[in-house]
């Protein structure tokens, strides 16, 4: 038996899936172990391996390769718990952090604290040196000012130092210089180097990203080395391979030298774990929605590729890396409602978060959310919360809408708890026409597909407001990154720059830097031993218009480009442009100004299992929900999704529990069990 | 027999712009009387509320993504909103200040203008102060969004374009001393039928506007916004329904107006008048501009009322304010000083009443003179003056002076001597810093009070890449911050240096040779200023004023920084670790920390460290 395992930490729960022969054997949770977190994945191994009935070093060491995505990185940031970073900077350009990129948004509010930049001024120091746009120099490095300025950064207690010159990614030879300065005197010290983390355009991006890289490296490198210790201490003989930002995964040796690749390691699998939902229907374009307890994650997926941004940012601070792209906004469960002085009602972004969490769950929250308007309606089960681990308390929920919210409204506290839910509703509609409307994708064009517990108590009413049909819950829905990352495909990419135009397109200089990276790409895919078969290598050109300043990114599958090629290129533009913006001209000339070469090993797609659970009666009585189609309470069936067997057909209205998963199904719905557990909701035509 | 209809001709009369827009005027509009449905349901309201501020921000991301000039992409010199039939803004949540009851004036013009004669996919444009607009870089454009042949909406922008056609590459000219040394007015013109540039009239523009490629691209970045917003209000409709949209727009304004009217109940009634001497403008006001204004509140009917009779007599300069910008000057200035939360709709801005005298400098200007700089220089002044009002009003709340708008965001053009590479470009590489507010330091990246840190810096290399020019330097100015126990923001300097070509620079900005204030004890913000040096040798070759125009030889730099805000409280008060972190990261000199602060630092081989005894002795000494 050769098993594939995938894992993702999250905050409270660590997830685990294991397959063997393609086939998903079961799907694991334990606690979160916050003070050693590979404690954690190995208390999912042994659940795995008791269920699996192996002993847990046979498990592991018939255990192909292991897949590892996790937010530590993003932790480490958003704590503060990261390298002392000094800065190595061009003459002039010390206060480039602290400046930033300006645009204030709450332009009226004076009192609210200023922005902190990553590194303050006083640990940025600046070097007599200076290269033009050209890659020219116009003032040479001085050797004596470099190591005086990487001593003083020691002597200051600096544990990583990022180097930014200026222009380095047109000539980085004043990068390197520095870098060959500092390892003669530092040889085992962790720095990192602009051009050779990220070498984009605009220095302040540039600057934020090497940063963020050189600051993450000794935590992401003793996490890595620990994780891989413990697994191979456990037994683990194959590969353990770590999850990156773009959805992709990288081997721990890589992510170490590139630790800010792994920034958004987390959810960034969980849009491969919806194309694989959505690809079993037939289906190319999907929705993945994802509420949690603060916040709320919006991704898609196009003509089967993860929708991707090409500028990752952590509170703000940009890193021009590729990234998954997730729209997170602040509404979930625990999202707060309140009414403000003119009789607005608003709910989120704050959150009473996991403690004290909702009026309803007891342990002190005072102010109404989300998820206490959900039990006030009947959409949660005050006994059956989380299997009955958690007991909610119902009337404290009404209460707390009564007072905070009917009253101050004067309605009753029924329209109250619908007003606070469609009014979250409304912010996450907003959000998904952020990912797809706006980005010229129809949503009544796309599946949508649900991950986390909460998520289908909202889904059927999101998808009516969108104009969707059809809604898909995985049987994985609660450890849907999990199942990703073992799905994820082997990404290697890179860019480089050379920039060129449609009416005059450097067809030498662009296919020279196109073949170097695809070597570069191959030799990636030699060292992982990927058979030829399983490769892809895509190029992605960033076009714009002339003197436009925002490209937008389209690809192609030739790696060398013909002059068909560019035309199918500059047409895919303008016809993007076009849906994005309202207007195209297609008259103009197209620049093309970045090129990145993405090197895939494909992945054989793991299939759900069947559920094992025992056929039988699924039914576990009645319930009440507040039918918002008839507005009125109702007695619904209540049912157990976990005991639903493939082929079984449900009407709504109707409640579906399962362990770790809520369902509402509203009167004009129809629920079907897909042959690999998938519950398929179609919402009736409208009537 | 043609009859002809007489159009409208200057002088035109200020109703047109001061007036709301009566039934009469609209009725011939279909919907346009429509106010929907009388009650909408508070959680319909929120729900509508919540969307239009996501179309607003689609709006605004049309254009920076897609705009070519980097006044638009990298500054963000631009506002996105969506107007009632009544010409009334709905909601404006990612704003210039300045643009802040800019919008209504300029469209009531075009309403009044074109009558009945509005319909769908037809874009109108005015950038014409007479007509209501800022000033004349301002390209205002406006399209009504119709629904099954009604009129729901205005969808709006109003974008800083870098040049409409003057005889200088610039559209802020101290010297245009009236409307026809400015630059080509659009006194309401319609620029589009039937979703269609009307091709005449754009190849009348691009022959008249230098740049005519970048000038094209930023108007159809300004098309995609205004059409994407169009797409979204009928998407609206659909899904709500024409009659319901309608009365939510109608109670976004009701529910502004309630929210301003609470705030001003809670406030002191108080009448405060306050006078300061601003700018030193040679030639004009040598001595400083004698601002002057009076502050009424009257909590009780729910109004703030300004009155700016007493300013100064109207100068042939561009330095005067426009309608439009003395009425901002007033809301811009007050809305920092109320609660945050209120939506700067028109509901809520119509509580606050502005008398203007006309013919004076910041009032209702009389034809034809200038008023090129109005949204900035004279306009940041009053507003500083407007935050001294209320600092005696709400001195708890009182914000300190603020850095302007100053001579290091103004224009720089050439071209290059080999290549032929040509340009114009307004530099935002340095932003003058904020005032002070008790409790919290100032906040740097303003660029005045009519921007309030709403721009975005430039980076260098995008700068460098789109222009022949070295960025040398943009970095803070030590000891430009107000002193105080919590400091005014510094500001920032910027060095650059033409490649290849002489560099011709204009500018006109204020805040040169008059500080920001400081409160309570606090100290003024260092002012701003410029000057041209020798790259080589550092020598200064030149100092600058505050208005002028300078050429910089390719052998020199231009050297511009930005004034710091003023302090709030007693500096010997500030903490002595919040003075140590200022001295380490080059915000304050160890000189200041000393002399003005009273905080001893010990140098220990660039590590320093808090003298405490000294800095106790020092501190009790200077209290006795």
């Amino acid at each position: 038996m050769s098993y594939r395992i995938g894992t993702d930490i999250g905050g409270t729960f660590t997830d685990l899936v294991v397959s063997a022969d393609g086939v998903l054997l079961g799907r694991y949770k334990s606690p979160t172990t916050p003070q050693h977190l590979a404690t954690g994945v190995l208390d999912c191994l042994r659940l795995a391996a008791a269920d699996i009935g192996a002993p847990l070093h046979e498990l592991l060491a018939n255990t192909e390769v292991l897949v590892h995505g996790s937010t530590v990185a993003t932790n480490a940031v958003l704590e503060g718990k990261v390298a002392k970073c000094g800065v190595i900077c061009t003459r002039g350009t010390r206060y480039t952090l602290w400046r930033g990129e300006g645009r204030r948004q709450r332009i009226f509010d004076f009192t609210a604290p200023p922005r902190a930049p990553l590194v303050r001024p006083h640990l940025c120091i600046e070097l007599d040196e200076r290269i033009d746009r050209h890659g020219q120099v116009l003032q040479p490095l001085d050797d004596e000012q470099v190591r005086a300025a990487f001593r003083q950064l020691r002597a200051q207690g600096c544990t990583a130092i990022a180097v930014c010159l200026l222009w380095s990614i047109h000539n980085p030879a004043h990068e390197q210089r520095v870098a060959e300065l500092i390892n003669e005197e530092w040889p085992t010290g962790t720095f990192s180097l602009s051009s050779m983390v990220q070498p984009v355009l605009r220095e302040y991006t540039r600057m934020s990203c090497t940063v963020l890289n050189a600051m993450l490296k000794p935590v992401v490198a003793r996490y890595l080395e620990d994780l891989e210790r413990t697994l191979r201490d456990a037994g683990l003989a194959g590969q353990l391979l770590i999850v990156t930002s773009d959805g992709g995964v990288q081997p721990v040796a890589e992510i170490a030298a590139r630790p800010v690749y792994m920034l958004f390691s987390g959810p960034a699998t969980g849009p491969t774990a919806a194309k694989l939902t959505a690809a079993a229907e037939g289906r190319e374009d999907c929705l993945l929605i994802d509420m949690g307890g603060t916040s709320f994650d919006v991704s898609t997926v196009i003509g089967g590729e993860v929708a991707v941004t090409r500028d990752g940012r952590i509170t703000d601070h940009p890193t021009g890396v590729a990234a998954v792209q997730i729209l997170t906004l602040g509404a979930g469960g625990g999202s707060i409602a309140s009414v403000d002085a003119g009789g607005l009602l608003v709910v989120g972004p704050e959150s009473a978060g996991a403690f004290p969490g909702p009026v309803c769950y007891g342990r002190g929250g005072r102010q109404p959310t989300v998820t206490d308007a959900y039990l006030a309606l009947g959409y949660l089960s005050a006994e059956r919360f989380l299997g009955g681990r958690m007991r909610l308390d119902e009337c404290a929920a009404r209460e707390a809408i009564a007072t905070h919210i009917a009253a101050p409204l004067g309605i009753d506290v029924e329209a109250a708890a619908l007003g606070i839910c469609r009014v979250v509703n409304e912010r996450m509609v907003n959000g998904i026409l952020e990912m797809t409307v706006r980005r010229g994708i129809d949503p009544r064009q796309l599946v949508l597909v649900t991950g986390g517990g909460a998520t289908c108590v909202a889904a059927v009413e999101l998808a009516r407001e969108l104009g969707m049909r059809r809604i898909l819950v995985p049987r994985t829905t609660s450890v849907l990154c999990a199942y990703g990352a073992l799905n994820a495909d082997l990404v290697w990419s890179s860019i480089t720059s050379c920039p060129t135009r449609l009416r005059d397109f450097d067809y030498a200089g662009v296919n020279a830097r196109l073949a170097r990276l695809a070597e570069a790409g191959n030799a990636f895919l030699d060292g992982l031993k990927v058979p030829a078969a399983q490769r892809r290598l895509e190029v992605h050109g960033a076009a714009r218009y002339p003197m436009q300043i925002t490209e937008i990114d389209v690809p192609t599958a030739a790696v060398q480009l013909t002059p068909d090629h560019v035309a199918a290129l500059a047409a895919s533009f303008h016809d993007a442009h076009q849906a994005r913006y309202a207007v195209a001209e297609r008259e103009s000339d197209v620049e093309f100004v970045m090129w990145r070469m993405v090197a895939r090993g494909l992945t054989e797609t793991t299939r759900q299992h069947e559920p094992k659970g025992q056929a039988g009666d699924a039914a576990l009585g009645v319930t009440r929900f507040y039918d918002a189609l008839a507005g009125a309470h109702r007695e619904v069936p209540l049912v157990d999704a976990d005991r639903l067997r493939p082929g079984d057909q449900l009407h709504g209205p109707a409640l579906l529990v399962a362990t770790d998963t809520t369902i509402v199904l509203p009167a004009d719905t129809t629920l079907d069990v897909r042959g690999d557990g998938c519950l398929i909701l179609e919402l009736e035509e409208e009537r | 027999m043609t009859r002809f209809k007489r159009p409208l001709l200057p002088p035109y009369d200020p109703a047109l712009i001061t007036t709301p827009l009566s039934d009469d005027e609209i009725a011939g509009l279909p919907g346009a009387l429509d106010g929907g449905d009388a009650s909408v349901d508070p959680v319909t309201f929120s729900v509508v509320y919540a969307r239009l501020d996501g179309i607003l921000s689609e709006m605004t991301e049309t254009i920076l993504t897609t705009a070519r000039n980097p006044i638009l992409y990298g500054a963000k010199d631009f506002t996105c909103t969506v107007m009632t039939t009544r010409a009334e803004v709905l909601s404006m949540h990612d704003c210039l200040p300045v643009h802040v009851g800019t919008m209504s004036p300029a469209l009531r013009f075009v309403i009044r203008a074109f009558g009945d004669d509005i319909h769908e996919g037809d874009v109108f444009v005015n950038n014409a102060s007479f007509a209501g607009n800022a000033h004349v870089g301002d390209w205002t454009m406006f399209a009504p969004i119709f629904f099954a042949g009604r009129l729901v909406a205005w969808a709006v922008n109003k974008c800083h374009i870098i040049d409409t056609g003057a005889h200088i590459p610039s559209n802020v000219d101290f010297y245009a001393k009236d409307v026809y040394e400015e630059a080509l007015h659009f006194p309401a013109v319609r620029l589009c039928r039937d979703h269609q540039p009307i091709e005449d009239l754009v190849r009348f523009i691009a022959y008249n506007f230098r740049f005519p490629e970048l000038w094209h691209g930023d108007f159809l970045a300004q098309l995609g916004s205004l059409w994407t917003a169009e797409s979204r209000v009928q998407e609206l409709c659909t899904r709500f329904g024409y009659g319901v949209v309608k009365g939510c727009f109608a109670e976004a304004l009701r529910y502004g107006e309630r929210r301003m009217r609470e705030e001003i109940a809670r406030l002191p009634a108080r009448t405060v008048e306050v006078a300061m001497i601003g700018e030193k403008i040679a030639g004009f006001f040598p001595d400083g501009v004698p601002l002057k204004l009076r502050l009424e509140i009257d909590p009780a009917a729910g109004r703030i009322h300004f009155d700016y009779t007493d300013m100064p007599d109207q100068q042939d300069f561009g330095y005067n304010l426009s309608y439009a910008t003395a009425r901002c000057s007033a809301l811009q200035g007050t809305l920092p000083l109320l609660d945050p939360g209120i939506p700067p709709n028109d509901g809520a801005l119509n509580c606050i009443e502005v008398t203007l005298r006309e013919g004076a400098l910041a009032g209702i200007p009389r034809w034809p003179v200038g008023t090129s700089a109005a949204t900035i220089a004279l306009c940041d002044e009053v507003t500083n003056l407007v935050f001294k009002a209320w600092a005696e009003v709400l001195p708890e709340r009182a914000m300190a002076g603020m850095g302007e708008y100053c001579a290091a965001n103004f224009i720089g053009s050439g071209t290059t001597d080999h290549s032929g590479e040509s340009y114009v470009h307004v530099f935002y590489l340095a932003a003058s810093g904020g005032g002070a507010v008790r409790g919290h330091d100032g906040i740097p990246h303003m660029f005045g009070a009519c921007i309030m840190g709403n721009m975005g810096y430039e980076s260098i290399e995008l700068v460098e890449l789109a222009r022949p020019l070295i960025v040398w330097e943009t970095t803070a100015v030590i000891d430009s911050g107000g002193a105080g126990e919590f400091r005014g923001a510094v500001g920032v300097r910027q060095r650059i240096q033409p490649v290849d070509h002489t560099m011709h620079i204009g500018y006109c900005g204020s805040g040169h040779t008059c500080a920001a204030f400081g409160l309570d004890g606090g100290q003024a913000g260092m002012p701003a200023d410029h000057w041209i040096v020798e790259q080589a040798s550092d020598e200064v070759y030149a100092k600058l004023a505050n208005a002028g125009a300078a050429d910089v030889a390719p052998t020199q730099a231009w050297v511009a920084q930005t004034g710091g805000g003023g302090g709030a409280g007693l500096p010997h008060r500030r903490a002595a670790e919040a003075v140590l972190a200022d001295v380490v990261d080059g915000f304050v000199s160890l000189a200041a920390a000393r002399e003005v602060y009273g905080v001893v630092l010990e140098d220990s081989d660039g590590t320093y460290a808090i003298d405490l005894a000294a800095t106790a002795a020092l501190r009790a000494g200077a209290q006795r």
